[in-house]
């Protein structure tokens, strides 16, 4: 719309401009679309020439031309270049460039991604180019590290094997979606990285949307949401080819090339990269290659298609054992040491691992339907195929005592599979003792998601729309390796006792989650000059169905069940108001009510004791922003609180007659509430400083004393009691600070320093699990401080314009805690941990053309 | 602003000199965390002159006792709490007759020891009286004792030998006739080896029908050329097929734990729970009221759920059950006082052990403190 009127507005200007001179002045502020702050550095050049210059640090220009009738050309990397004829002396104002990515403004509206000083939600955008600078060999995640609420950690260290928390929540209570594609796994809610191993190199932009979030789909956004918008095809034709090699034998390779939009209409990106390393970790050996596909085509004014593949077929050693501080201390390896591999035949091999391919394909429509309506469709469809990989039988793993086992080699030394292999041999026709087998968690998605835009007034849109999604998830059990037996023999499967199995079959359980969505969702949105707002409801049904091929009989009606029915809805407001040009500020509200998950109403693996009134989980929260917004300084304040009432808690028992039932524990509510406050500041046009804080208090809210469960027969069959009232909730550091600078060392040379700090990392427990009165808040692992260096360096090399870029993260080398399991006592001798990754570099190269 | 910028550079600096993790590893290392080793030795020649004995033997237990704990720590010096040695060390039975006493029973003896016939009428009554009698007796001691003795009807006066050995034992003495059938001319063999040779074989005639473990003392007069003849004892006991004279040198084996400062006699025994072992317990615990799914759990994953808090949770309440029906069934015959080391599996997120000292006390088997 905005543009419509600029170009309204150069119309008019040409027609009034009669005047000429035989040169002229033309002044400009080049504006980044999206946050409305000057560009600096974009090119401005007088077509047919070489006269041109670059925008200052506020955006500024002014180009004197050689002619009175000119074209001035503007153009910037990562956007569509803009013609702008002028005549005479002209200023052009503010100079909005497009993005050059085509469709990724409709994309963007389907993904619901929130607009600066007009979406009253608070949030953090990181744009491909800043991904590229951060990421070096981190996780995916952890690019995010340096934003409010986040934290964000390797987890075991192995690849893909990153996690966020937002808020203090874990990722099954945050959203994240790719391409406005809900992504979060659809029985559980969690977020697998692993399937998104080569995301990154594909990223348009990600944005944090901290606590209930722009998206106006139902989805679990109680600490927040993640806004993945990928690439699509670029307008114009190019490409690039890169490399990089870090640490521990990491070595990264592809290219990307982009076919341009051509005359009929097509434009196609292909991307592909390869991953290959041995971890950080002792025993995370792992091969990657990742894919990434994008056809557009432009039919006719008012059609836009595009086509969407990407994916990441990956296999990665695992660290699946937390160990103790005092077992790290006592090995060789400290803060390297994963106790999850070992030897076999002198090769490498993972007692667990992880293999993964989720090919995610979409195809998006966009229609013009007029001036003032769009409907925006994205039929897509996921194919997971993959698990995690682990032992059966006889444990020959442990550690043995003070690191002394018989089946590794040396004290806390690797797994001696050599050893499990004879034993397993001598075994005969008894079968293997001990095998590696994979849990699979394939899984077959299709969903469409289809919003319909329409201008009801000038001040007013409506949209409105639905969510679709069937899934099928396949769990089983694989035999992967009989380590030298002739078989395994497992009863598990009543279809077929006393079976015995070969590596490849399907073996100890097997059975069907399905689960079908339907969501609606409308919301109001009103924007007249400074104020803004909009109000959002969306109801969605979530059905699950439990088939199970091994615990029934095929003859047995039960083995599969019927459908169970689960309603949630989600209501949401807020408004923001732009009180100068300078400050802005908003405030949501929002209540929404979350089935609960399908281990919620199938408890234990049961097709009979089935929990058909699990409680919905409810959650309240609010929020105040206030904004600050000038050409050196911008900053956000903000303060939430969420409260999470009704975790999902069962409790099992015997009813008289010997079948067992569930009952449903309300009241175990937590209360996360704090400030966030975030800061980007340009003292000059070389130094960019960010800056962050959030203090977060989060906490489970009250006991739970004397809930009485009651049989059929109204017996009483146990008391549960909880305490966990003012308890921390434990896994994510809940005060953290951030301080960088990026600063120009000279011409497109810039050196970045980060600096984050992470304090009130409580271990992780389950609340469940406090039965006891008085018991103390869980572990507090020891506070610590990360530096982070980086170094780019840009220049021309024939046809290609050629980035190099250093990275150094934890350059102190320092050894601190990155994830910790409460123990007994809740002390740092009983915490079962993780170290985080000690100091790491990576050196690549990208060519672009 | 530059300047504010530096400042809250070296603030950040400031905090990462500390070294997060020093309180935890300075915590850590307070901790003594002796290196633990466990051994069986045999002491050799050299070993008992190290300790300042003359020959390879010790005369006592309590000597042994008194010495070697010296010697482990010389010989394992850098071992500390929790190490164990089993000790084996050849010890001297003296089987010479330290001194002679004869002894004939008196009706006051009779009366006080309840015997109210005034007589004695069974094997160990002789014994009753030699304990209260020579309750001070040592090793070596011999008593001629001459009694009355109730048997087939009719009271005999009869005169034994009885020594003081591990026990008061009656001597068995060979008559005239007795040395003839050994193939002797006289009352009295000239040659140690053909006695207790002969004897041996001798023996079989005299107790035809001597079951495993039996066991006899003997004596006999050795001819001594231009000295006093000798009398010897040779204890002997039968193993099923023929019967052994006992050595006066006897292997024996004690066990020494370091407590942290010495090392002690100590009985424990370190046993590591074995697979079988938690099917077992699981099949004993399983319908027990609040051991049901704790024990369905052990039996599954073989080892002991330590999350607390989860509904398979075992306390160390539960686990001293456990261990004490373990216990029970793998060695039934302990004595009080035994003592066992348990090393077993757990899961606490992580797959690692644990372990509980136990004691049989009264015949039950609970934690040892």
């Amino acid at each position: 719309m905005k543009n419509i009127k600029q170009n309204l507005f150069f119309a008019i200007f040409m027609v009034i401009s009669t005047v000429s001179f035989a040169q002229s002045i033309v002044t400009g502020t080049t504006v980044d679309p999206d946050s409305n702050l000057p560009l600096p550095g974009v090119n401005i050049v007088e077509k047919g020439t070489k006269n041109g210059v670059s925008s200052d640090f506020d955006g500024k220009f002014t180009l004197q031309t050689t002619k009175t009738d000119a074209v001035i050309v503007i153009s910037y990397i990562g956007y569509l270049s803009k013609e702008v004829p002028v005549s005479g002396n002209v200023d052009l104002g503010k100079i909005k460039l497009e993005s050059s990515e085509f469709g990724l403004d409709e994309v963007q509206i389907i993904a619901s991604v929130a607009v600066d000083r007009k979406t009253p939600v608070a949030v953090s955008t990181i744009r491909s180019e800043e991904i590229e600078l951060k990421l070096g060999t981190q996780e995916f995640p952890e690019i995010l590290k340096s934003t409010p609420g986040v934290y964000a950690t390797k987890s075991g260290g192995g690849f893909g094997d990153g996690r966020i928390n937002l808020r203090g929540f874990e990722s099954d209570n945050v959203a994240v979606m790719i391409n406005g594609v809900p992504v979060n796994d659809m029985e559980n809610g969690a977020v697998y990285w692993s399937n998104w191993a080569g995301l990154s190199d594909v990223t348009s932009s990600m944005q944090v949307q901290r606590g209930l979030g722009a998206s106006k789909v139902a989805v679990p956004s109680i600490g927040g949401t993640i806004n993945i918008i990928s690439k699509t095809t670029d307008i114009e034709e190019g490409g690039s080819i890169g490399t990089s090699v870090a640490n521990d034998g990491y070595l990264k390779f592809g290219a990307t090339y982009s076919t341009g939009l051509m005359d009929n209409g097509f434009a196609a990106t292909v991307s592909a990269y390869k991953t290959d390393g041995n971890g950080y970790v002792d025993g995370t050996e792992f091969n990657a290659v990742s894919y990434f596909l994008n056809i557009s085509k432009q039919i006719g004014e008012d059609h836009k298609l595009s086509f969407t593949a990407f994916g990441a077929t990956q296999r990665h050693g695992q660290r699946q054992n937390r160990q103790l501080i005092s077992t790290y201390r006592a090995t060789d390896s400290g803060k390297r040491f994963n106790a999850d591999w070992g030897y076999k035949n002198g090769q490498v091999t993972h007692q667990e691992d992880n293999f993964y391919h989720k090919p995610q394909i979409s195809l998006n429509h966009y229609w013009n339907i007029s001036d003032k309506t769009t409907l925006s469709t994205v039929l897509y469809a996921s194919f997971g195929s993959g698990g995690g990989g682990g032992y059966s039988g006889t444990n020959k793993f442990g550690l043995g005592t003070d690191g002394v086992s018989d089946y590794r080699t040396g004290l806390y030394g690797p797994v001696d599979f050599d050893k499990i292999v004879d034993e397993n041999e001598a075994q005969g026709a008894y079968g293997s003792e001990t095998i590696l087998r994979a849990s699979r968690n394939d899984h077959n998605w299709y969903g469409l998601l289809s919003t319909l835009d329409t201008q009801i007034t000038d001040d007013i849109v409506l949209i409105g729309g639905v969510d679709l999604r069937t899934y099928k998830g396949i769990h089983f059990s694989e035999v992967t390796d009989l380590l030298g037996g002739q078989f395994y023999a497992d009863d598990a499967d009543v279809n077929n006792p006393n079976a015995t199995y070969k590596v490849g079959d399907k073996w100890s359980y097997n059975n069907d989650g399905l689960v079908n969505w339907l969501g609606v969702f409308g919301q109001v949105e009103y924007s007249k000059d400074d104020l803004s707002a909009f109000v959002s409801l969306s109801g969605s049904n979530t059905s699950y169905k439990r088939i199970d091929y091994f615990n029934y009989l095929d003859s047995d009606p039960d083995q599969e069940t019927d459908w169970y029915d689960f309603f949630g809805y989600m209501a949401k407001g807020g408004a923001n108001y732009n009180l100068t040009d300078n400050h802005n500020v908003f405030a949501n509200i929002g209540y929404f009510e979350k089935a609960a998950g399908f281990d919620g109403v199938f408890i234990g693996f049961d097709n009979e004791n089935i929990n058909p009134d699990a409680e919905n989980q409810k959650i309240f929260s609010m929020e105040l922003g206030y904004g600050y917004r000038s050409q050196k300084l911008t900053a956000n304040i903000n303060l939430y609180r969420t409260t999470w009432d009704d975790r999902t808690e069962t409790y099992t028992f015997n009813q008289p007659d010997g079948t067992s039932s569930t009952a449903n524990l309300l009241g175990v509510n937590a209360i996360h509430q704090g400030i966030e406050v975030d800061f980007t500041y340009r003292p000059t046009d070389r130094l960019r400083v960010t800056g962050m804080m959030s203090l977060g208090d989060w906490r489970w809210d009250n006991n739970l004393e004397g809930v009485e469960i009651y049989d059929e027969e109204q017996n009483l069959i146990e008391t549960v009691d909880l305490y966990i009232e003012d308890l921390h909730v434990g896994d994510a550091a809940q005060t953290t600070f951030a301080l960088g600078a990026n600063y120009e060392i000279m011409e497109r040379t810039n050196l970045m320093l980060d600096y984050n700090y992470y304090d009130n990392l409580y271990a992780a427990y389950d609340p469940s699990d406090r039965g006891t009165a008085g018991a103390p808040d869980a572990w507090k692992a020891p506070a610590y401080s990360l530096f982070d260096l980086g170094l780019s360096h840009n220049f021309d090399m024939g046809p290609f314009d050629v980035r190099l870029l250093a990275r150094m993260n934890n350059i102190f080398n320092v050894e601190y805690i990155s994830d910790a399991n409460d123990g007994t006592g809740s002390t740092a001798n009983t915490a079962l941990v993780y170290y985080g990754a000690g100091r790491t570099f990576s050196i690549g190269a990208k060519l672009n053309f | 602003m530059k300047k504010l910028i530096f400042l809250l550079l070296a603030v950040g600096a400031m905090f990462t000199s500390c070294d997060p993790m020093e309180d935890i590893y300075n915590d850590l290392d307070s901790v003594e965390t002796p290196i633990v080793g466990s051994e069986d030795y045999t002491l050799v020649a050299d070993d008992y002159t190290a300790m300042g004995l003359s020959f390879s033997s010790f005369d006592t237990e309590d000597q042994a006792k008194e010495l070697i704990p010296g010697f482990l720590s010389d010989t394992y010096s850098i071992w500390g709490k929790g190490s164990s040695v089993l000790v084996t060390y050849d010890l001297y039975k003296s089987n010479s007759i330290k001194s002679t006493t004869a002894y004939t029973v008196t009706e006051d003896d009779y009366d006080t020891l309840g015997f109210t016939y005034g007589n004695f009428d069974s094997a160990g009554d002789m014994t009753t009286l030699l304990m209260y009698k020579y309750p001070d007796a040592v090793r070596g001691d011999l008593v001629e004792l001459t009694y009355l003795y109730y048997a087939s009807g009719s009271t005999t006066e009869v005169t034994n030998s009885f020594i003081l050995l591990d026990a008061w034992e009656m001597i068995t003495q060979f008559s005239i006739e007795d040395y003839n059938a050994m193939e002797q001319t006289y009352a009295n063999f000239s040659n140690e080896d053909v006695a207790e040779f002969n004897i041996s074989v001798y023996l079989k005639t005299l107790f035809p029908y001597a079951m495993e473990d039996d066991s006899v003392v003997t004596m006999y007069e050795l001819y001594v050329s231009g000295a006093d003849n000798e009398m010897n004892l040779v204890p002997y006991v039968f193993d099923g097929s023929s019967w052994n004279a006992v050595s006066s040198v006897v292997s024996s084996s004690l066990q020494f734990g370091h407590d942290g400062d010495t090392w002690v006699p100590d009985n424990t025994i370190k046993y590591t729970v074995a697979s079988a072992d938690y099917t077992y317990m699981s099949s004993q615990l399983i319908s027990v009221s609040g051991f049901e799914g704790p024990a369905e759990s052990m039996g599954n994953y073989g080892n002991f759920d330590r999350r607390e808090g989860n509904s398979n949770y075992w306390s160390l309440d539960m686990i001293e059950t456990a261990m004490a029906i373990l216990l029970d069934n793998n060695d039934p015959s302990a004595a009080d006082d035994q003592k066992y080391l348990m090393t077993y599996d757990i899961y606490n997120g992580t797959n690692t052990t644990e372990s509980m000292s136990l004691i049989k006390t009264d015949g039950v088997w609970v934690i040892n403190e």
